[in-house]
């Protein structure tokens, strides 16, 4: 902990290379679960994702714990914050939608040997689940639109003073 | 066979090494965001509140992950819906956490699978049962926040974005599940409750497409997930930490303890006015707050529509931190989230007029409603009061009507402009004598209780009667009693609660002193403001005693049977309510003794109000309100006083020199003069009482 409070504690330029470290152990990592996944080594999966796990949550704390540089982040999440969200609630809700969907073929498809009851139980399940989803997501992405329509023209232009570079 | 599944079942070498790849991400954000809050508190003051940590761990236990201050009466609705979609995702993260145990520690490094047999039956019914809680508690929160819309709860983008991305985690999940069942079809599949009647339906389609729909909403289930954990240390999500953190670090003192400022003559600043004028403990209180309202449900200013909405207040100045520390204030997370109310306006605000405005601070009738009610002890009252001392201490900013008060307290030691020889005066109105403490002292006469009578009871004429009452029953009872007199001083109550804690420190000192002269059993008042600082604040300097608010005597009178109430007495022929004053209930939890009370009088009818206990509404007369004009939204006064009417009483029962000026006030306000009255409760039992001869309670002339 003394040790972890001392790096927070030094030079930019030290918490920078410390930050690169991390990203390299992070990096590493990727490449021994690769590996692994390759050969069939269980154990790096462990060791891989330990290392991963670790460094990415140090990193995060190393850069949290020092003065912002939000301006440059904010003005880049602020640019594409719609684009991105529409790709991201595209890429989540998709598969859902078309794999729900896909109740209404296996309902036309169904063979003589599944039981009615069996059908009807799975038809209703199905049919709640995807009602529900349709209704959140429904209501919920007009309203992160929105919410980043109003962040996008309400991002303060200056800096709090504390200068990136 | 023995029942279990393969982990990673259709998913192919990318995806085995995807899933741990991006996780580098959601964790990389996860840490930043929670270092960046922490590293944000640490620009606070120190504080320790690092004692009995055993003891705060069981408390934060039991309080925010059992749920016991968060599923309660005046909540239950939304009690129960934290606990169904808390507990459902705790158990359906515990659920990964054994997958992974078994597929990357226990198989790969030792050999042992777990993860089969009765035991895999099992996880799989929990599992399934899980997501259903988070779906019921899903549909919960939206029904409430759009069908019953509470007026307390506001829905922000945040709020829904999070419960869809909840409800389409666990949507997800059987999902997949379903699938791949529809591919295996196991003999235990049926144990997936959900899941299986789905995998029933999909079966019949061709195994290519489930197995591509599964693999799709594989990948789009890992991320969700990563999106959500991502997205967790940004929105209030957040608050299963912090909150967490805020309950384990909260204050221990009793919640109508005002903490002092040291050294006062010394301090460089006073009150809160930047960032670094707070402790780290109220920083981190500000990021605590998950926006449940609860604080609001029963705050006076919120209800008679005031500026002043302690969730706001405090969310206000969350934002302001997050702005001062760049997390990503502006963007979704923060704007309509943290700063939801004065988003994006930038770290170089001043807090004072910038961020909160001067007449939030000064609507706080202090009356600890908002710190009653939240779910992890935000200290809503010691911020106002911070911002307070900051403006009537360094800025000689403060509200006209205060000046004088401040003056009296200053020349006459009470709020009002009467000389301290005049504070015994309502003593000439009795039939017997009072005595005097100095007068005992230099007789050498021991005095078992000493009757505080406070500065309203001393000085305004409808409060003397409620001071003659009590003396009377005193009297009649045989109680051993003397006043303090011309010696007795304000206990710095009203000017603390205003914030000018100089002159609140000065007052407490010289009661305490004169307190410290002489030797009596306990202190008996029947102002509830006088009752908390003696209790609650005076032991800090010095000032330890035994005191009791009247009610709680004249209860034991009546117990122990000194006092005799009259069957035939027809003082009490209608319905009567009773007022919790604020400061002897919420800050002192006594709830019972005035009701026994009231019940006791012969004839009387007790009705509550709807809300009653610590569900009461102010009167609108705490944290020095009472001499300050009322000029925003409807009057609380008034308010409470309608709430009285509307229960059908004919007399309004109150046990706080405050409340009776308040209600006095209100009950003229809303026309109900000469139907209507308001009366203390030393009032109704003295005029209800078998009168008979004092038994050497005083002596002298």
């Amino acid at each position: 902990m003394t040790t972890l409070v001392t790096l927070w504690n030094q030079a930019t330029e030290r918490r920078f290379r410390s930050a690169l470290i991390g990203l390299g152990v992070i990096l590493s990592g990727v490449v021994l679960i690769a590996i692994g996944a390759v050969v069939e080594w269980g154990w790096t999966r462990l060791i891989g994702a330990g290392a991963i796990s670790l460094a990415s949550v140090f990193v995060g704390a190393l850069v949290g714990w020092s003065d912002p540089v939000r301006p440059r982040i904010a003005a880049v999440f602020s640019s594409w914050s719609r684009i991105l969200l529409a790709l991201l609630a595209f890429v989540m809700m998709a598969p859902l939608f078309i794999g729900l969907l896909a109740l209404f073929g296996g309902l036309f498809v169904a063979l003589d040997d599944t039981s009615w009851l069996s059908l009807f139980a799975g038809t209703v399940i199905t049919l709640f689940l995807l009602i529900i989803t349709l209704l959140t997501v429904a209501l919920a992405l007009p309203l992160a639109f929105r919410g980043l329509r109003k962040s996008s023209a309400e991002v303060p232009s200056d800096s709090n003073g504390q200068d990136e570079s | 066979m023995t029942p279990t599944r393969e982990i990673m079942w259709n998913v192919d070498v990318w995806g085995e090494t995807g899933v741990y790849l991006f996780l580098a991400v959601p964790f990389l954000f996860l840490a930043f965001g929670i270092a960046r809050r922490v590293w944000m508190w640490n620009k606070g003051r120190p504080e320790n509140r690092f004692d009995e940590m055993w003891s705060r761990l069981w408390n934060a236990l039991r309080d925010s992950v059992a749920h016991g201050r968060i599923v309660r009466q005046s909540s239950l609705f939304g009690g129960i819906m934290h606990f169904l979609i808390f507990w459902g995702f705790i158990l359906l993260f515990i659920g990964t956490i054994i997958v992974l145990v078994e597929h990357d520690i226990t198989v790969p490094l030792l050999g042992y699978s777990f993860y089969q047999g009765n035991f895999y039956l099992v996880y799989k019914l929990v599992m399934n049962l899980a997501g259903l809680m988070v779906i019921a508690g899903v549909l919960m929160a939206f029904y409430r926040r759009y069908v019953i819309q509470p007026a307390h709860v506001k829905t922000a983008p945040d709020d829904v974005i999070l419960l869809t991305l909840l409800l389409v985690l666990v949507v997800q999940g059987y999902l997949v599940q379903a699938l791949r069942l529809s591919v295996e079809m196991d003999e235990w599949a049926a144990w997936s409750f959900v899941s299986y009647p789905m995998a029933l339906v999909l079966q019949d389609l061709p195994e290519g497409l489930n197995r591509g729909l599964h693999t799709a909403n594989w990948w789009s289930h890992m991320l969700t997930t990563n999106i959500f954990l991502g997205y967790f240390a940004y929105s209030k999500m957040i608050h299963p930490f912090t909150s967490f953190a805020n309950v384990l670090f909260r204050r221990t003192q009793p919640l109508g303890k005002l903490e002092r400022i040291p050294e006062i003559e010394e301090a460089e600043t006073l009150g809160l006015a930047k960032i670094e004028d707070f402790s780290w403990a109220q920083l981190m209180n500000s990021d605590a707050c998950m926006h449940c309202g609860r604080c609001l449900e029963f705050c006076p200013t919120f209800i008679t529509n005031k500026p002043l909405r302690p969730r706001d207040l405090v969310l206000q100045v969350s934002g302001y931190m997050a702005d001062k520390g760049g997390i990503f204030s502006g963007e979704l997370g923060q704007n309509e989230n943290a700063a939801r109310f004065r988003h994006g306006a930038g770290p170089d605000r001043d807090l004072i007029g910038g961020v909160v405005s001067e007449a939030e601070i000064w609507d706080c009738t202090t009356c600890g409603a908002c710190m009653e009610h939240c779910p992890v002890y935000i200290e809503h009252v010691p911020l106002i009061v911070g911002m307070r001392q900051n403006l009537v201490l360094e800025q000689g900013d403060f509200p006209g009507e205060i000046t004088n008060v401040f003056n009296n307290l200053e020349r006459m030691s009470s709020p009002y402009q009467f000389p301290p020889s005049r504070r015994a005066d309502w003593t000439k109105r009795l039939d017997q004598s009072v005595s005097e403490m100095s007068e005992m002292a230099a007789r050498e006469q021991d005095v078992e209780v000493l009757f505080f009578v406070g500065c309203l009871g001393s000085f305004d004429s409808r409060n003397q009667r409620t001071t003659l009452a009590l003396a009377r029953i005193l009297q009649s009872a045989g109680v051993n009693f003397a006043i303090l007199g011309k010696e007795e001083t304000c206990t710095g109550d009203p000017a603390k609660r205003v914030g000018n804690e100089y002159l609140a420190q000065i007052m407490a000192e010289q009661t305490v002193e004169t307190l410290n002269q002489y030797s009596f059993k306990k202190i008996v008042t029947a102002c509830p403001h006088c009752f908390n600082a003696i209790a609650n604040e005076f032991p800090e300097i010095g000032g330890n005693y035994d005191v009791v608010h009247h009610s709680q005597l004249i209860n034991e009178l009546i117990g122990s049977g000194k006092i005799k109430l009259d069957p035939n007495s027809e003082i009490m022929q209608g319905k009567v309510t009773y007022h919790d004053p604020c400061y002897l209930g919420r800050y002192n939890k006594e709830y019972e003794a005035p009701r026994s009370v009231v019940q006791s009088i012969p004839g009387s009818s007790m009705v509550e109000m709807p809300r009653n206990r610590n569900m009461s509404l102010c009167c609108g007369g705490g944290g020095g309100r009472m001499f300050m004009e009322e000029t925003r939204g409807s009057r609380i006064n008034q308010t409470r006083v309608q709430e009285a009417i509307d229960t059908g009483a004919s007399t309004l029962a109150a046990a706080c020199p405050f409340c009776m000026t308040m209600f006095e006030d209100g009950i003229n306000g809303v026309g109900a003069e000469g139907d209507f009255e308001v009366k203390d409760i030393a009032e109704l039992v003295h005029e209800s009482m078998i009168k008979r001869e004092p038994a050497g309670a005083s002596d002298g002339d």
